[in-house]
Order: structure tokens, then C-alpha cells, then sequence
């Protein structure tokens, strides 16, 4: 060989780049060290003159056989065109496969044209973008799951400013008025007893009116039939001061812990207010039920359907929140036209004693 | 002569017991009204010696209602009432020309009669 042609060898029989050589009928009559060792060879005789496809390019990733005439890293021998690719796969001589990033160009050969080949073994890049793919839809979900935890802690602080102003604008200001009439009364009552019983009477009123207040809105916060009877008996309740007709069904054979029990009975008390509010529905029912692990809620409706978590508006979001909120998972089907099923699973752990 | 009074305030309640309280005084009470608007209606039509108002109306604040009516030469003594602990800052009160700034709770021992009667008598 002349100097120039010996460090032509040399630079292949040195690079770290894989490059071989195939002849017009897909023989390899050269392959580098490099080559040679990515595809778990000892020696570049193992692979002079065996076909490339059928020794190292045969099966796809899944095992699945790959016939010659599909593969794209030939042609250039063919239509003497460069042709290169992300998407192929080799199997070493042991049977294991990696994938490999290639280029495959025209080359004369003693027979005609073949093709030289480059390839490069991308495991750890793909290892690489599967990780940065996990890892951003690790970062959505983490985005997501601060962001229903978001509502739920707006959502309780929105509550609390309605029950502030519930309480100031009703008790509050009947009080006020009982206070102002006692002590008018206590002013007139030697001297005009008829006027002071009628003050009475009036304070009477006013602090009665106070009580019913103060009733309703310690329901909405947290029912006394919730805390003394628990979950089936309140949702009963609902049921029965429901504007529509509810049927509930289910039983618990033990009481769950508070926080199940709470967020279960709110659960089913806004699923009915969203099924007043949207679903013009003629019958909605609630069905309890609970095994081992999970509580389970279905709220039922024969409304009009077509209910989405994404659909502003419909309610059903904060509904998700509220469940998730527990780790548990609502599941909505609300085909239109056919009624919407909201159902709840929430873990409980097992029964205690 | 008596002094004739206003009772401006959202809530019905109030507004009956106020009028109660205001008559045992010797006041005349000349209409009760629940908005900031009704008030200058009320104001216009009846010019009262006094205006007993409560800070949270449902269209204004009350301290703006104080500033509208008075301003006017003759206008109403102004006593601003509210359920709430916190009283305005002296300045702030001042400047408004509200008479007096007193809690319902203490309406009954309040010295009604010297607040709403003209300033300077």
C-alpha cells in the first residue's frame, strides 16, 4: 500500500465511528475494528462476506423478521443515492439488539456498486430522551397536582368568606337587633309594660330568626346528622330535601374516618346541585357502597348528559379536586342525551377490630 | 319642636328598632330608607334635622352618602352607625362631616339628642 493508502487505513482502523462495506449483492468485504466490536465480534473475519442483512439487520426491535427487501440502508447501491436513518436496529452476535443512527452512501466494488456504511449505537441517547420525556410528564403532573391543590385551598378560603359574611349579615345583625330591643325594653318596662312586651316579642323573633340562621349554615359546614348518624343517614337527608326525586342505596357496615366520611357527603351534595343546576333531570339516585379499601360514591342522573371536567362551569372540576384531594379517582360517563354518572372511589384502610 | 330623623340602613330589622328607639327619644322619625340612593331621595324630600346611617349600604359606602349630604350649607347632623367593632380615624371622620360615629350596640346609651341637634345648640 502506498503512505497515503496506509494512513487511509489506519484513520478507519482507528476511528471509534463503526464503518463497513457491502458489495453489489450485500456481502460485507469490510468492516473496522469499530464495527466490529459494536456488533460484539472478535474479528472482521466472522463477518468477510456474509450478508449484512441477514447477519446483523434481520428482525425488528419487537424480534418480529425483517425482510431484506424493506430495508432502507441497501438502496444506495441500487440508486446510488446517500440515504441515512434514525429508526433501525442491529443484533450483535450474542442475539441483543441496540439502536443505531446510520448513513449508507454509493461505493464502487470489484462487482459494481455497493454501499459504505456508518452506523452509530444511539442506546444512550434514546436512553436519554426517554428520560427527559418521563421526566417532563413528571413535571405536569406535579404542575397539575399543585394546581387542584391550588383550588382546593382557594376553594376553602372562598368558603370561609362566605360563611363571614353569612354570619355578619345574618345571626350577626338579628343579634344586634335583640340586643338594641332589650335594651329598649328594659327602659320602658316599668313605665310602659305594653310597649316593652311588645319590644319583647319582636326580640323574640329576632333571635329565633338568629337560631335558624346559625342552624343552616353550621349544615353547610358540617351537618349534625353527618357527625351523629353518619355518611348513608345524611346523604338520606340530602336526598329528602332535594328538589328532585333522589333514591339512595348502599350501606356501610362500620363508620369511615371523618375526612372520608365529610368530603364523601359533599361530594354527593354538589354532584346534586350540579345535577339541579344543569342536568334537567327527572330522577337522580346515590349509591354507597364499601369494601376493604375503597369507598365508593355513584351519583346518578336521567338528565341530559354531556357533562366534561373541562366544561367550565359544570362543576365537576371541583368535584375531581375534592376526591383527588383524598387520593381517590372520580370517573364521569356522560354520553349526551343519556344522563350523566358521576362515581367516587376513595381509599379508606381496612376495618379496624 | 321635635327634631325630625332619617334612618337609612339595609336591614328591615334594624331599620324598625331604630325608629322604636329614636321615637322613645322624642324624635320624630320621618322615613326609613335601605339605599344610599333612597337617602338622597329621602333628604331632598323631607330635609330632617338628623340622618342615622349605617356604613355598609348595598350601593355606597356610607361615608361617601356623608360627604354628599354634608356638604350642603343646612345640611342633616350625620351620626354614622355599623354593626362592625372598627370605628373610622378621627381625621377620617372629621373630614367627612359626619356628627359622630357610634356602634348600634351602643346606640340606646348614646346621647342622641345632643348629636343630632344642630350644631352649635
Amino acid at each position: 500500500m502506498t503512505s497515503a493508502a496506509q494512513f487511509l487505513a489506519r484513520i478507519l482502523d482507528g476511528a471509534p465511528q463503526p464503518v463497513w462495506v457491502v458489495d453489489e449483492e450485500g456481502l460485507i468485504v469490510f468492516s473496522n475494528p469499530a464495527a466490529v466490536e459494536a456488533l460484539g465480534y472478535d474479528d472482521s473475519s466472522e463477518l468477510y462476506r456474509r450478508p449484512s442483512h441477514d447477519t446483523v439487520h434481520y428482525q425488528r426491535a419487537d424480534g418480529s423478521p425483517y425482510p431484506q427487501d424493506e430495508c432502507p440502508m441497501l438502496t444506495p447501491s441500487r440508486t446510488g443515492e446517500t440515504v441515512h436513518g434514525e429508526d433501525e436496529w442491529f443484533t450483535r452476535r450474542d442475539g441483543s439488539m441496540f439502536p443505531i443512527a446510520w448513513w449508507s452512501a454509493p461505493i464502487a466494488v470489484a462487482g459494481g456498486t455497493g454501499a459504505v456504511l456508518a452506523f452509530s449505537d444511539i442506546s444512550e441517547r434514546r436512553a436519554a430522551e426517554q428520560a427527559v420525556r418521563e421526566r417532563d410528564a413528571a413535571e405536569i403532573r406535579a404542575a397539575e397536582s399543585r394546581a387542584a391543590q391550588r383550588r382546593v385551598v382557594e376553594n376553602s378560603a372562598a368558603l370561609r368568606r362566605q360563611v363571614a359574611r353569612d354570619l355578619h349579615d345574618g345571626a350577626q345583625q338579628r343579634l344586634v337587633t335583640v340586643l338594641i330591643s332589650l335594651q329598649l325594653a328594659r327602659e320602658e318596662v316599668e313605665v310602659d309594660p305594653v310597649g316593652a312586651g311588645r319590644l319583647l316579642d319582636d326580640a323574640a323573633g329576632q333571635a329565633q330568626a338568629a337560631i335558624d340562621e346559625l342552624r343552616e349554615l353550621a349544615s353547610g359546614l358540617h351537618p349534625p346528622v353527618l357527625a351523629h348518624r353518619g355518611l348513608v343517614e345524611a346523604v338520606e337527608d340530602l336526598a329528602a330535601r332535594a328538589v328532585l326525586p333522589v333514591v339512595v342505596s348502599g350501606w356501610l357496615p362500620r363508620r369511615l374516618p371523618e375526612a372520608v366520611e365529610t368530603n364523601a357527603y359533599f361530594f354527593v351534595a354538589e354532584a346534586l346541585t350540579n345535577v339541579v343546576k344543569h342536568a334537567r333531570a327527572a330522577h337522580a339516585t346515590v349509591t354507597i357502597g364499601v369494601d376493604d379499601r375503597t369507598l365508593s360514591v355513584e351519583v346518578r342522573d336521567d338528565g341530559i348528559g354531556g357533562a366534561g371536567v373541562d366544561r367550565s362551569g359544570s362543576g365537576l372540576a371541583g368535584l375531581a379536586d375534592r376526591v383527588g384531594a383524598l387520593g381517590g379517582r372520580m370517573d364521569v360517563a356522560s354520553p349526551q342525551g343519556r344522563g350523566t354518572t358521576v362515581r367516587a372511589e376513595i381509599p379508606v384502610g381496612p376495618a379496624r377490630g | 319642636m321635635p327634631l325630625t330623623v332619617l334612618v337609612v340602613d339595609d336591614d328591615a330589622g334594624f331599620r324598625r328598632v331604630a325608629r322604636r328607639l329614636l321615637t322613645v327619644r322624642g324624635f320624630v322619625v320621618v322615613d326609613d330608607v335601605a339605599t344610599g340612593e333612597a337617602a338622597f331621595e329621602a333628604v331632598r324630600r323631607h330635609r330632617p334635622d338628623g340622618v342615622l346611617l349605617d356604613v355598609n349600604l348595598p350601593d355606597r359606602d356610607g361615608l361617601s352618602v356623608t360627604r354628599a349630604l354634608a356638604g350642603r350649607a343646612g345640611g342633616p347632623s350625620i351620626v354614622l352607625t355599623s354593626m362592625d367593632a372598627f370605628r373610622y380615624p378621627e381625621a377620617v371622620l372629621a373630614a367627612s362631616g359626619a356628627r359622630a360615629f357610634v356602634a348600634k350596640e351602643r346606640l340606646v346609651e348614646a346621647d342622641l339628642l345632643q348629636l343630632f341637634s344642630p350644631a352649635g345648640t
